[in-house]
């Protein structure tokens, strides 16, 4: 009886976890709030004093800052320093830091809230609302994750975010690691200048809408034909001659009910995937697997 | 325990063994699992049902009487056929079913004198105002039906029916299941109960009407109905003046097939009403035994209006009595491509605009 009921609450924690697995985990632990730019200073609390749990370290990189930052090592020098020049050459001409970090893994975290906590505990963002985004990938759980902050949720609003997650995720799948983040620098120098331009990028109006719209209209067409059709049948047999009872002629004389046998069908319910979306309210992002 | 019981499987009805590792009883050949007790009961059951037995007696055996025979006179269609009955002032000159000429072929004689007639009661104005509505608001009709002249001429027709009394009988099995729904945090749950339902009573009809003529569609009599029986007076040959009448050609035994299907019908649908507290009842195995059943022979009242279109045959009918008006009409394929063409074309505008609303403004 113990161990069902332990089951039970288990799988009850889990259900709701995955939903708001990351509000769970941010009441737990003592930082509720995201601290944006305390990076640098937890970097030396956390050296100082080794002996002390700090919450904080789960999120803080091993190696100095960077924009481009393979602690999962997917990248070879070459491809981190082409990709270095092109996203440093944004972060200055946007004053938008646009980064690339890769982890062995999440450490238990929910993506979203582990790309948004390592976002904040090393320092990234520019300017004093921390201005930047950060492409996170976590290897060894198979997961990415785009977190925006300050201006960059401004530049890379939802709409941004869907594109870039179109266009990265299918490289990502074919663990073509540098091309992800290579499309990503493009697409971010895009997106950056149609916001400087004033007109953050929205989703065009898909033209599958034409033929969905054709569908729409080819099936209600079809009902209406149909309802005009039926009029013009008026001729039906009677099957049954329920009008010539004899009224008060009925009676019931045996009645028996009896219960043969029962079937249980059961079918998995849909799994939520907690892909996309931000729950850091001073985060924007998207994310998936791979 | 020394007698040797065969039991007959409630799904499949093939025969049931006990399982020894499940201690329940499981079919063979449907793999459904239940209880001893189901099974027992369910034979029992089964085995108490009655067997069917259809059997009617013809209660009509009026023959004509010699001056009342003497003032009619039989014509026949030479085109469908059609043999009717109108009185020497009347006459016919076409055919109410087809439209086409009729010839006269001799004095009427022999054949059954009917039992009961229901005299017309609206006339040819009332027929006209009918079809005249019965052709108002469809979309999709031929424009020359709405043109008057397009319809022949309107026809008072005495159809010959086949009235069928009779007190039932039943013993009906329905298959019954209850369902019931339930989720937990991985899976969602679907519970269908199975049962046998077993109800038997008794059921009486009155004067249940089949076409007896096989010049007209059953259908299309069936369509008009109900009549109301009560009101039928018994035959006199005054009542045929002005009207022509149609002989019966199909028997009273040929027609108590279809009296039969719509006892046993109307049986299974009275005695569902008992069935309670189940989402669905199909009924399984019915028998009715009637008892008393007894056959007259009556002329019910029909406009009948035909036409010919693209080389097919119209007939439209109305109850003389009730005003009901039927009859399938064609489809104009012309009207019709335009309406769906038309049709598709606005419901897409309209659903690719209130797209582009949706996705710019929210």
């Amino acid at each position: 009886m113990k161990k069902q009921s332990i089951g039970i609450i288990l799988a009850a924690a889990l259900g709701v976890g995955s939903l708001f697995g990351a509000a769970i985990l941010g009441a737990d632990t003592p930082f509720n709030t995201s601290l944006p730019g305390t990076g640098a200073s937890t970097v030396q609390a956390a050296s100082n004093s080794d002996e002390e749990y700090d919450p904080y370290q789960d999120f803080v990189a091993s190696d100095d800052f960077s924009l481009v930052k393979d602690e999962a090592d997917l990248l070879t020098d070459e491809e981190e320093s082409l990709l270095l020049d092109k996203l440093q050459t944004l972060t200055d001409e946007y004053s938008c830091e646009v980064a690339v970090a890769t982890v062995e893994s999440k450490k238990g975290y929910e993506m979203n809230f582990f790309t948004d906590h390592f976002f904040d505990e090393n320092g990234y963002g520019v300017g004093e609302n921390y201005d930047g985004i950060l492409f996170m990938v976590s290897i060894g759980d198979r997961k990415w994750h785009i977190t925006t902050h300050g201006y960059g949720m401004t530049a890379f609003n939802d709409d941004g975010l869907a594109y870039l997650k179109d266009n990265v995720e299918p490289l990502l799948k074919d663990e073509d690691f540098y091309g992800a983040f290579d499309t990503y620098a493009d697409l971010c120098g895009n997106l950056l200048e149609m916001a400087a331009n004033g007109e953050p990028y929205t989703e065009p109006f898909s033209p599958m809408w034409i033929l969905i719209s054709l569908g729409i209209g080819l099936v209600l067409a079809f009902l209406c034909t149909m309802g005009m059709r039926a009029q013009l049948k008026s001729v039906r047999p009677q099957d049954s001659a329920v009008d010539y009872v004899r009224k008060g002629s009925m009676d019931v004389t045996r009645s028996n009910d009896i219960f043969l046998y029962h079937t249980v069908t059961r079918t998995e319910k849909p799994k939520n995937d907690s892909s996309s979306g931000g729950s850091d309210s001073d985060h924007g992002g998207t994310g998936g697997s791979f | 325990m020394s007698d040797l019981l065969e039991y007959k499987c409630p799904c499949c009805g093939g025969a049931i063994e006990f399982n020894s590792k499940l201690q329940k009883m499981k079919c063979p050949y449907c793999d459904t699992e239940f209880d001893m007790e189901a099974v027992k009961e369910f034979n029992e059951a089964a085995a108490e049902q009655q067997t069917d037995d259809y059997s009617w007696e013809n209660a009509s055996d009026n023959a004509w009487k010699e001056d009342e025979a003497s003032g009619m006179s039989v014509y026949i269609c030479q085109s469908c056929g059609g043999e009717i009955v109108a009185d020497e002032s009347t006459g016919a000159s076409s055919c109410p079913f087809c439209g086409n000429p009729v010839v006269m072929s001799g004095k009427f004689s022999g054949a059954l004198r009917p039992d009961f007639i229901i005299p017309f009661k609206l006339d040819k104005k009332a027929a006209k105002a009918g079809l005249s509505k019965h052709l108002h608001g469809k979309i999709l009709l031929p424009k020359v039906f709405k043109k008057e002249n397009h319809i022949d001429e309107i026809k008072g027709v005495y159809v010959p029916f086949w009235l069928f009394d009779t007190d039932a009988s039943a013993d009906i099995r329905y298959h019954a299941t209850k369902t019931r729904c339930w989720s937990d945090s991985d899976y969602d749950y679907t519970e269908t109960s199975h049962y046998s339902v077993f109800r038997a009573g008794n059921i009486g009809f009155n004067q249940i009407p089949v076409d007896g003529s096989s010049k007209i569609d059953n259908d299309l009599t069936e369509s008009l109905e109900p009549y109301v029986t009560s009101e039928a007076v018994d035959f006199a040959t005054p009542y045929l003046a002005g009207y022509v009448a149609d002989k019966y050609d199909v028997s009273a035994e040929e027609c108590a097939e279809r009296a039969n299907q719509r006892v046993k019908r109307a049986s299974e649908d009275a005695f569902r009403d008992t069935v309670i507290g189940y989402d669905t009842v199909t009924p399984e195995d019915t028998r009715i035994q009637l008892k008393g059943g007894k056959t007259h022979y009556a002329l019910f009242p029909v406009w009948l209006l035909s036409t010919t279109w693209k080389g097919n045959h119209y007939l439209f009918g109305m109850n003389g009595q009730t005003g009901k008006f039927v009859g399938n009409l064609p489809v104009d394929k012309g009207i019709f491509t335009r309406w769906f063409l038309g049709l598709t074309a606005g419901f897409s505008v309209a659903a690719y605009v209130i797209a582009w609303l949706v996705h710019t403004y929210f």
